[in-house]
């Protein structure tokens, strides 16, 4: 592992999870090992409607603070639970499978970004392409775009922010950034009393977010909710 | 300086025995505290084995026992005092080994050693268990002042290991938490070596043991709940008597100056 050149991002200063690896058993190595050699290949999305996911992803979660060799794949993530066809079990009535949600969500943000700017969404600046993702966190696009008539954005913005989430948080480069431990089998957890971190962890160094110039990410709203009848 | 002639001792007379009836309440007193301790100790082990039992009833023995012969010292009770304490001895060389393999049996075994010394069964506990049914064992014998140095120094060790990876296990949060482990180092030096520093080291155990006694005490009642949540914070706190059981190892040292000057 490249320990010296790897820069940690987050509160804990040269904390890196995969230096752990020896304390796991063989199943978690497999399965952490995996994440970190994770096929950046797009087989879902083509190659026309990729660099649109793409930047929706980007502004969803952005990782301008890594370097690029240390950005999470979070795309190629959904991109192969879309392709491979798994689901978290359960579907609204409301929604189409997964895979259509993201082709027409992907199409109706670009309807939305020529609505309120008149350009495609990835020809947006930061500060716009935000301002068009803030429409679906509100759940109020706006009615020039068509697809969300019958898409509804407050399930597709779920639908995605569970996605970009959880499969960020399930990489070890965001470990590292969080101080978390990966998987604690076998060895478990000793100091279980007063917040005291572990032999192996680092001392949490905390500093001031401070949101990006360019960027909605210091505001907060509350997450907006389409009115449904009884029966929905 | 007197001109008056002292006293000869007659040198052909066994050496009077050495505070018999003291040495059996000692013991019996002590082994009773360890009892409750290895109780919760092991309630909170839910009894996984049956034997873990032995320890919690043979210590009401060796404490009745050792009671009963400080009180009326009949042969029928110094014997059950001296049955009662070697059976415990036996079975804390068993527990030893159970404790050993608990930590083995621990996911990771001993290649985790570290996390799983310190979450698993205290490996040196049930040793230490040993030291009120040792003196119970011996309370009539003068062989008792010629090992006590020497257990007095193992007991050390033993006691000043546990507090290591113990006060380990709570990132030595405070810095008295050092203090068991220098203070056991001391004791350990000069049970085995520099024995003029031996009341000196004992007191400074006994001190020690007892400042922790209050330290763990507050910390059971700053747990969560505090006196409100009283058996179960004693249970998942700070153990209660373990600082005790570390002024028990000054005790023994304390006594054996005590026997030694007698002697």
């Amino acid at each position: 592992m490249k320990a010296a050149a790897h820069k940690t991002i987050g509160y804990y200063p040269g904390y890196r999870t995969i230096n752990q690896i020896g304390y796991w058993d063989e199943a978690t190595r497999k399965v952490v090992l995996e994440r970190l050699g994770q096929s950046t290949v797009l087989r879902f999305f083509t190659a026309a409607e990729a660099p649109l996911a793409q930047a929706v992803v980007d502004r969803v979660l952005p990782q301008e603070d890594r370097p690029p060799e240390q950005r999470i794949p979070v795309l190629a993530g959904i991109d192969e639970r879309l392709y491979s066809g798994r689901i978290d079990g359960f579907r609204y009535e409301d929604m189409p499978p997964d895979g259509d949600a993201y082709r027409q969500g992907l199409a109706g943000i670009d309807e939305i970004a020529h609505a309120l700017f008149g350009r495609e969404f990835v020809r947006l600046t930061h500060l716009q392409q935000d301002s068009v993702l803030l429409t679906l966190h509100d759940a109020k696009p706006p009615a020039a775009a068509p697809t969300w008539h019958h898409l509804p954005a407050d399930r597709f913005w779920r639908l995605l922010i569970d996605d970009v989430v959880g499969i960020y948080y399930a990489h070890p480069y965001a470990w590292d950034e969080i101080g978390y431990g990966g998987p604690a089998y076998p060895r478990g957890y000793m100091r279980l009393d007063h917040g005291e971190p572990e032999p192996w962890e680092v001392e949490e160094r905390r500093y001031e977010f401070e949101a990006p110039a360019d960027s909605l990410s210091g505001a907060f709203t509350p997450l907006g909710k389409l009115r449904r009848g009884a029966k929905s | 300086m007197s001109a008056l002639p002292t006293p000869a001792i007659p040198q052909s007379q066994p050496a009077p025995p050495l505070y018999p009836r003291g040495l059996a309440l000692v013991a019996g007193m002590a082994s009773g505290m360890s009892g409750f301790e290895v109780a919760y100790e092991h309630y909170r082990g839910s009894y996984s084995n049956k034997i873990m039992w032995a320890p919690v009833i043979l210590s009401q023995l060796v404490g009745g026992a050792g009671v009963a012969a400080a009180i009326r010292p009949t042969p029928v009770f110094k014997a059950a005092l001296q049955v009662s304490s070697a059976t415990t001895l036996a079975f804390c060389a068993t527990g030893f080994v159970f404790h050993l393999r608990g930590i083995s049996r621990k996911p990771g075994g001993w290649s985790l050693m570290i996390p799983n010394v310190a979450m698993g069964p205290p490996p040196f506990a049930p040793l230490l268990f040993g030291m009120a049914a040792y003196i119970g064992l011996l309370a009539d014998s003068p062989r008792l002042a010629r090992h006590l140095p020497v257990i007095t120094g193992c007991c050390a060790l033993a006691s000043g290991t546990e507090a290591l990876y113990s006060h380990y296990k709570n990132n030595f949060r405070y810095l008295a938490q050092w203090s068991p482990i220098v203070s056991a180092l001391f004791l350990a030096a000069a049970a085995f070596k520099y024995r003029r520093l031996l009341p000196a080291a004992s007191a400074t155990a006994i001190g020690v043991g007892h400042v922790g006694l209050f330290y763990h005490a507050r910390g059971v009642l700053r747990r969560p709940g505090g006196r409100k949540n009283l058996l179960y914070n004693i249970m998942y706190g700070p153990p209660i008597l373990a600082p005790l059981l570390f002024a028990s190892c000054g005790f023994l040292g304390a006594l054996s100056c005590l026997l030694r000057r007698r002697a």
